[in-house]
């Protein structure tokens, strides 16, 4: 792993100081005018961090299985097994399969059983002994969990492709998932645990399809590896099981050449797979919605002009008071385009007046 | 910018189009049901006679009311005729029928659960309407006959009216007729002396198993049993029924006779439905019964068990495992 990740960084390199023009280092070359090469370097590099919400849909099929519901709890069955007078089924199949106890199958309620107190609508038939063959009922369980998602990553832009690699963390806050036929028969799969934390690691690819005034609009890819931890039991799912896709629009809208607000819907394809003690297995689908918001900033190339008194708009040359090289420097903040026109930094739009009503010149 | 404007003309054209016109909340299905039904008793004239109960149910009388023999909390035998509001008649049950609907009152043993609701009004002799709002019948249950959320209309005739204590000595009578026909207690032929308990439980030893080894309580047991009714209709039976003794899981008769048998013994236990399944319960009309056996409203012993109806089990007790 940390051997690809090292030989994806050096190809990076290499197409970043190839992709870059080497005219402008011609000038810089020609008048000695002095940039940090380690600056220049990383300022080709866009860091981004976003967080949001989303919901990721927790679904999988019971095809293939017998399901037992009764009033301790729910268990499955391969059914190419002969049914006989007991039922050595498992439990926790979400996300831990384990062997439950034998339950007898018998069928309280019927005769010679005890009658009930009060029989129409009693609270006692919901949890009467419920044996379905998905065979016959095809069955699953699903719901929507909430998620919260944290990315940090890091793309090389040039023209209109972006290349990149990141990480995710994600939340997943468990609800009870609820069955896909007779409802009214079988109760919602409540989960053994209330979260579960998922690791994302992922190379990144883009495509700025639409440019509108300062808007972006980046169609992005991401492909890579996504495991869950702790309650989910990692041993159990199988090979290949963790890679995972996101599709989604990133829209930036820039601040400037080293600011950008990032807002990012995405759908993301992932599942993994529970291997019962049966040798079977059952599929567990995770595709989620989510929508991040964040922002993405580079690196300046250039330091801010350590003169007070150097009201330069523009970036331009200064002599280093400590060196007496000469230097570049950027005479606006980070947020601030660099060059702006004549007057573009300066709101002076109607559709400011509101936000700079207490200037003495608002509009 | 002009594609920011219309989308943002879209979106309001959308919230405003999605507003309920009037700006009332849709009504729901019972406070429809309420509204038909005042409009159905106004169009008859009967809007000041009906009663109107406090589950929505309305209901008057036909003709003078007896004030004797209240249903309310008796068991009650009626004639009926069960329909929709307005619409298709759906059951009659009437003096042509072969057997009577006997069914208790005020022990939800009664679906829909209307019908038990308005029997507590009525009295022995007495004739009476009832419309039965959806919530009170079969809410959102929908068959070919019947609509979802439909509003019954029911006629109903209390033809009578019998206490716990009545219908039980009825019971002790029905099951002495029987144990006089199947001769239980010529001792000549039989040797092993029939047990009549003080309960009203009897039971016969018919086969010997040579063993002293009773059951204890918690103890597991293993029988075969042949379950009928007094008329030798068999509803229930099982070569191999697994239970724990004692433990309440099986009903009480049943349990008693056990007790009262070792092991390789063969027996029949003849008792009243209040040591069966006594009130079970019943659902009008009989022919949803299955569908309500199947949406959990009503138990599965309730296919095979009429209300009040004495039970007869021929057991073979076959081991028993003690803990």
């Amino acid at each position: 792993m940390l051997k690809r990740l090292l030989v994806v960084c050096v190809m990076l390199c290499i197409a970043v100081t190839t992709l870059t023009g080497q005219s402008r280092e011609d000038i810089y070359e020609k008048y000695d005018i002095y940039r940090n090469p380690l600056m220049v370097f990383l300022n080709h590099f866009s860091w981004t961090v976003t967080s949001g919400y989303g919901l990721t849909n927790y679904k999988h099929s019971l095809e293939g299985f017998y399901f037992l519901q009764d009033n301790s709890g729910q268990y499955i069955l391969d059914n190419r097994q002969e049914l006989g007078p007991t039922f050595p089924g498992y439990q926790y199949w979400l996300s831990n399969a384990k062997p439950a106890e034998v339950l007898d199958l018998s069928e309280p309620l019927t005769v010679p059983y005890h009658s009930l107190d009060n029989p129409v609508n009693n609270e006692q038939l919901l949890y009467n002994q419920q044996l379905i063959n998905t065979d016959t009922l095809p069955l699953s369980f699903s719901n929507a969990m909430p998620t919260v998602p944290i990315l940090a990553s890091v793309h090389f832009d040039f023209r209109k492709y972006r290349i990149g690699f990141g990480f995710q963390h994600e939340k997943h806050y468990m609800r009870s998932l609820e069955p896909s036929a007779a409802q009214d028969l079988i109760r919602p799969y409540e989960p053994n645990f209330e979260s579960v934390n998922y690791r994302k690691w992922f190379g990144i690819l883009g495509y700025r399809f639409y440019r509108f005034w300062d808007w972006n609009f980046m169609a992005e890819v991401q492909l890579g590896h996504a495991k869950p931890r702790g309650e989910i039991n990692t041993t159990a799912v199988g090979i290949g099981q963790n890679f995972f896709v996101n599709a989604g629009v990133s829209m930036e809208y820039v601040f400037s050449e080293y600011l950008r607000l990032v807002i990012r819907p995405g759908y993301d394809f992932k599942s993994y797979v529970i291997n019962l003690p049966d040798a079977t297995s059952i599929r567990h689908s995770n595709r989620a919605f989510m929508v991040q918001a964040g922002i993405s900033f580079n690196i300046p190339e250039i330091p801010r002009t350590p003169y007070q008194s150097d009201h330069v708009q523009l970036k331009h040359v200064i002599t280093d008071p400590k060196s007496g090289r000469l230097r570049e420097v950027r005479g606006q903040r980070m947020w601030k385009r660099q060059n702006p026109k004549v007057g573009e930094n300066h709101r002076r739009l109607w559709r400011y007046k509101l936000k700079n009503r207490r200037k003495m010149h608002p509009y | 910018m002009r594609f920011i404007q219309y989308l943002i003309v879209s979106v309001i054209i959308v919230l405003v189009s999605c507003k309920n016109d009037d700006g009332t909340p849709p009504s729901s299905p019972d406070d429809q049901a309420s509204a038909s039904i005042i409009a159905y008793l106004d169009s008859m004239g009967l809007r000041d006679e009906a009663i109107a109960d406090s589950t929505g149910i309305y209901l008057y009388r036909d003709g003078d009311g007896t004030e004797e023999n209240s249903v309310l909390g008796q068991a009650v035998s009626v004639f009926y005729v069960l329909s929709i509001l307005a619409g298709d008649t759906l059951d009659i049950r009437d003096s042509t029928d072969s057997d009577t609907l006997i069914m208790k009152q005020g022990s939800s043993a009664i679906y829909p659960v209307g019908v038990d609701q308005a029997l507590g009004y009525m009295h022995l002799g007495e004739k009476w309407t009832v419309i039965i709002p959806p919530s009170m019948a079969y809410g959102d249950f929908s068959s070919e006959a019947i609509p979802a959320y439909a509003i019954l209309h029911m006629d109903i005739e209390v033809i009578g009216v019998a206490s716990e204590d009545s219908i039980f000595n009825k019971e002790l009578a029905q099951i002495e007729v029987y144990l006089q026909e199947k001769e239980y207690e010529d001792t000549i032929n039989d040797p092993h002396p029939m047990e009549k308990l003080a309960s009203g439980i009897v039971y016969q030893r018919m086969v010997d198993g040579g063993t002293d080894v009773g059951p204890t309580a918690g103890s597991e047991t293993i029988l075969s049993y042949r379950a009928t009714f007094l008329d030798d209709q068999v509803f229930s039976a099982s070569s191999s029924f697994q239970y724990n003794y004692g433990e309440g899981e099986e009903v009480a008769g049943l349990d008693v006779g056990v007790g009262l048998m070792n092991v390789g013994d063969s027996g029949v236990v003849v008792m009243p439905s209040k040591f069966g399944y006594h009130s079970s319960a019943a659902v009008i009309p009989g022919y949803l019964t299955d569908e309500m056996v199947l949406r959990k409203i009503v138990p599965p012993y309730v296919l095979d068990v009429d209300p009040y109806r004495p039970l007869v089990f021929e057991i073979g007790l076959k081991s028993i495992q003690n803990q």
